[in-house]
């Protein structure tokens, strides 16, 4: 079923490019070579990692800050890849680690979402089509963004944060999402008049999970749910308060 | 761990937004970016897909920086 599964990967793919040109542009402006860029998406592989990084450089932080920032808001692939290993075969340490390379948001969703027989192929055609879509679509921001003179001037500094805001949406739709966020604005803000760049982000974060501890909201994972009832799950950042319940 | 993996990209991506909106170096302002995020806020509400509603965050920031707001 190789046409069915390009069929779903290539939409993606080109929604990915677009986000991959933007990463490319902005992570210029923000002070990385066009060179430095693309091979850090070729590396890294996870765009709200990437954008969160160079987000905190544009900002004035440190790149160790940045890094931080861009390891905590990818903690969820741990729970990916433990999402998808099981159905991935045993094979050579080489080809384990090439797999584990693929585990991001798209492959993951679209792996999932479907019959059990076939997630390994469409696991790993997302996975090469991300890789092609995001990389290419880096290089040609990065390159090319130079053409456009100061960021600025397009308003590129507020595609970050609106970039952010859709990449929240999904846990704005639950409560306990809501009440993360909250705290996570709140605390970041109080904190920025401070604090060293980068900072505030990094507290917001973790501030959240404190005042959360003391609160009694149900958590539901991303891709908690076993792939016989993913069929309706169309991408990784869904969040449905009622899928923890249906597993 | 799966509350902790659950929850703290929603805190950190929302202290993002909140920072790379209103932060500049370590002082908080109101200025042209504002704009562009309510405008991509009001794009997400509406279920916008995500490279539109990157595209009215800097469209209408730009937009309002052309206008004179900086």
């Amino acid at each position: 079923m190789d046409g069915s599964v390009l069929a779903k990967a290539i939409p993606v793919g080109f929604a990915v490019a677009a986000y991959g040109v933007s990463y490319g542009v902005l992570a210029v402006a923000a002070g990385l070579s066009p060179l430095l860029a693309t091979v850090s998406s070729l590396l890294v592989l996870a765009g709200g990692s990437q954008f969160a990084f160079v987000g905190v450089l544009a900002a004035g932080g440190t790149p160790l800050m940045g890094a931080a920032s861009g390891l905590l808001l990818n903690l969820r692939f741990i729970a990916f890849g433990v999402a998808i290993a099981r159905h991935l075969p045993a094979g050579s340490l080489a080809r384990r680690a090439l797999d584990s390379y693929y585990v991001v948001d798209e492959p993951v969703a679209l792996a999932l979402s479907g019959p059990d027989h076939d997630v390994v192929r469409r696991f790993r055609i997302t996975g090469v089509t991300l890789v092609i879509a995001w990389v290419g679509a880096t290089a040609i921001g990065a390159y090319g963004g130079a053409l456009l003179g100061d960021p600025r001037t397009w308003g590129l500094d507020a595609a970050f944060p609106a970039g952010f805001l859709a990449l929240l949406a999904p846990w704005l739709r639950r409560r306990s999402g809501q009440v993360a966020a909250a705290i996570g604005v709140l605390v970041a803000i109080l904190l920025t008049p401070f604090a060293p760049p980068g900072v505030p982000v990094i507290a917001g974060g973790f501030g959240a999970l404190v005042a959360l501890r003391f609160t009694d909201t149900p958590a539901s994972l991303p891709i908690a749910a076993s792939s016989d009832d993913a069929g309706s799950q169309t991408s990784a950042y869904e969040h449905s308060p009622t899928r923890g319940g249906s597993s | 761990m799966q509350r902790l993996t659950d929850l703290l990209p929603a805190a950190l991506l929302a202290a993002l937004v909140a920072t790379q909106t209103l932060a500049m170096e370590t002082s908080l302002v109101l200025d042209a970016r504002a704009v562009g995020v309510g405008a991509a806020a009001i794009a997400v509400w509406l279920r916008a897909p995500f490279a539109i509603v990157v595209l009215i965050g800097a469209g209408v920031t730009a937009l309002t920086r052309l206008l004179g707001w900086e």
